[in-house]
């Protein structure tokens, strides 16, 4: 029984951990953690683009993991859901795929794209959520074009990216393979994963020409105006 | 010469850098007060009215009727229903598409009169031309979600059209077409900068209609940027919007 317990939970963990490597958040992206490969084995443009690390601490956001774990339980053999921190993963390792190694930019034409979730789409709000993800590339000695990574082993199937570099900065990736099979709860889509920037707002002090903002009601610009004049007036 | 005038229920702002007389300006209300009286769901009289109270036939359209409808459905159809003038009680309201339409159509009249620098402000969806009067790029600021009297961010939209869509201000005044009773409340504000007022607007719409989907939507649509911001005040932007943020 306790056997049983067990495999189940190594069953769910590594369940957990591919999805991970797609909804990780921190220093153990994907992409940043190619570095323990060697050298023979990292010949892919994509380590092109690892190689040089980005400054910024928050290269890539996706869902944060413990609701993301969420959303697989219902697909896995659970008895429980998993643990975020047990199922923490090693950094991924790309294997080199017979020929999925492209050195050369290829033309981004048809590739699927995918949208993940924070949690499993319900019926009444089946939007997809917004992946924040962050990336200021401040390194901006990439060549444009499109790279096409390694197809990496991911306990379940292969995960292979595509790495779009636009002005000389990683602008979307695309997930060329994955291993869609047994991760009903993830809805995969032609869409991509653009990496947009985020910001706290705050209160600008420039002068403007012009204000743009959502419609004024005539009531309401009469009563401020009313309110104005009523100030004026006094 | 800039004046300001209360027409179709919102302040719309005329600026035209060299004009001394108010020609130019007079024509611009005069054409927003005809708009007004055809497309006003307002006005008993107006033809938008007529059609909803089913008196006239696709046949009897008018022309600019049969433009704004037409691109109403195409509007719809690329934001895959979510923009949608069809509201849940049955008549038609085509003003998310008439206000960027007139406003466009505004900039041709003041274009074709001769005048190069300029901008039209209605309700704060803008058209921009040329330079302001110190000959610099026009400067738009985009109104802060929280609080009415500051600005978050300014743009400089060259020549391009500049939308905002919100929650605020109207207090729900957009919703989900797919789920009418949900409100769409993780996103407070969203700019849109497009080619010119027209495509921002009608994409403003659509894409706030979308919620926190939206400025992805923008990110791969062409010709589309974006600047949207959530309820615990965060901005997320598309990646091409910094571009517009430069002097």
């Amino acid at each position: 029984m306790k056997r049983l317990a067990l495999s189940i939970f190594v069953i769910t963990a590594s369940g957990a951990y591919v999805l991970h490597q797609v909804g990780n958040t921190t220093a153990d992206d994907p992409l940043r953690s190619t570095r323990p490969v060697s050298a023979e084995e990292t010949v892919g443009p994509l380590e092109h683009i690892s190689d040089r690390p980005i400054a910024n601490p928050m290269p890539l956001t996706w869902p944060a993991p413990a609701e993301a774990l969420e959303s697989t339980s219902t697909t896995l053999p659970s008895a429980g859901k998993p643990d975020a921190t047990a199922s923490r993963p090693s950094p991924i390792r790309f294997r080199p795929a017979l020929d999925t190694m492209n050195k050369r930019p290829i033309p981004a034409i048809t590739a699927d794209y995918i949208q993940t979730y924070e949690s499993a789409p319900d019926a009444a709000e089946g939007q997809p959520r917004v992946v924040r993800a962050t990336l200021t590339a401040r390194a901006s000695r990439y060549v444009d074009g499109v790279y096409t990574g390694p197809a990496a082993d991911a306990y379940y199937g292969l995960v292979q990216l595509q790495a779009v570099i636009q002005n000389g900065r990683l602008s979307a990736i695309k997930i060329l393979q994955y291993p869609s099979d047994r991760r009903t709860s993830i809805y995969i889509n032609r869409q991509a994963l653009p990496l947009l920037r985020d910001e706290a707002v705050s209160a600008q002090s420039a002068k403007v020409d012009i204000v743009s903002g959502a419609t004024l009601t005539s009531r309401a610009f009469i009563r401020s105006l009313g309110g104005a004049l009523q100030q004026a007036a006094l | 010469m800039r004046r300001t005038r209360i027409l179709m229920g919102m302040p719309i702002t005329v600026d035209v850098v060299a004009s001394v007389d108010g020609a130019v300006v007079d024509s611009v209300f005069a054409y927003f007060e005809r708009v007004d009286r055809r497309f006003s769901t307002y006005i008993a009289e107006s033809e938008i009215q007529a059609i909803n109270r089913g008196e006239l036939t696709s046949a009897q359209y008018s022309d600019e009727m049969r433009e704004v409808l037409a691109l109403a459905k195409q509007t719809k159809s690329e934001t895959d229903g979510f923009f949608d003038i069809r509201l849940a009680q049955g008549p038609i309201d085509p003003s998310g598409i008439v206000k960027g339409w007139a406003i466009l159509n505004a900039a041709r009249i003041i274009i074709d009169l001769g005048a190069r620098d300029f901008f039209i402000d209605a309700g704060g969806d803008i058209q921009s031309s040329g330079r302001n009067a110190a000959g610099s790029h026009w400067s738009v600021g985009i109104r802060s979600p929280f609080n009415a009297h500051e600005i978050v961010k300014v743009v400089y939209p060259r020549g391009r059209g500049v939308a905002t869509s919100g929650t605020y201000v109207r207090g729900q005044h957009i919703y989900d077409p797919h789920a009418p009773g949900r409100l769409i409340n993780e996103i407070v504000s969203l700019t849109v900068i497009g080619p010119d007022v027209l495509e921002a607007d009608r994409f403003a719409t659509g894409a706030f209609a979308m919620g926190r989907a939206g400025i992805h939507f923008l990110e791969r649509t062409p010709g589309l940027e974006g600047y949207v911001v959530d309820t615990s005040g965060h901005a997320t932007l598309t990646s091409g919007f910094g571009a517009y943020c430069e002097p």
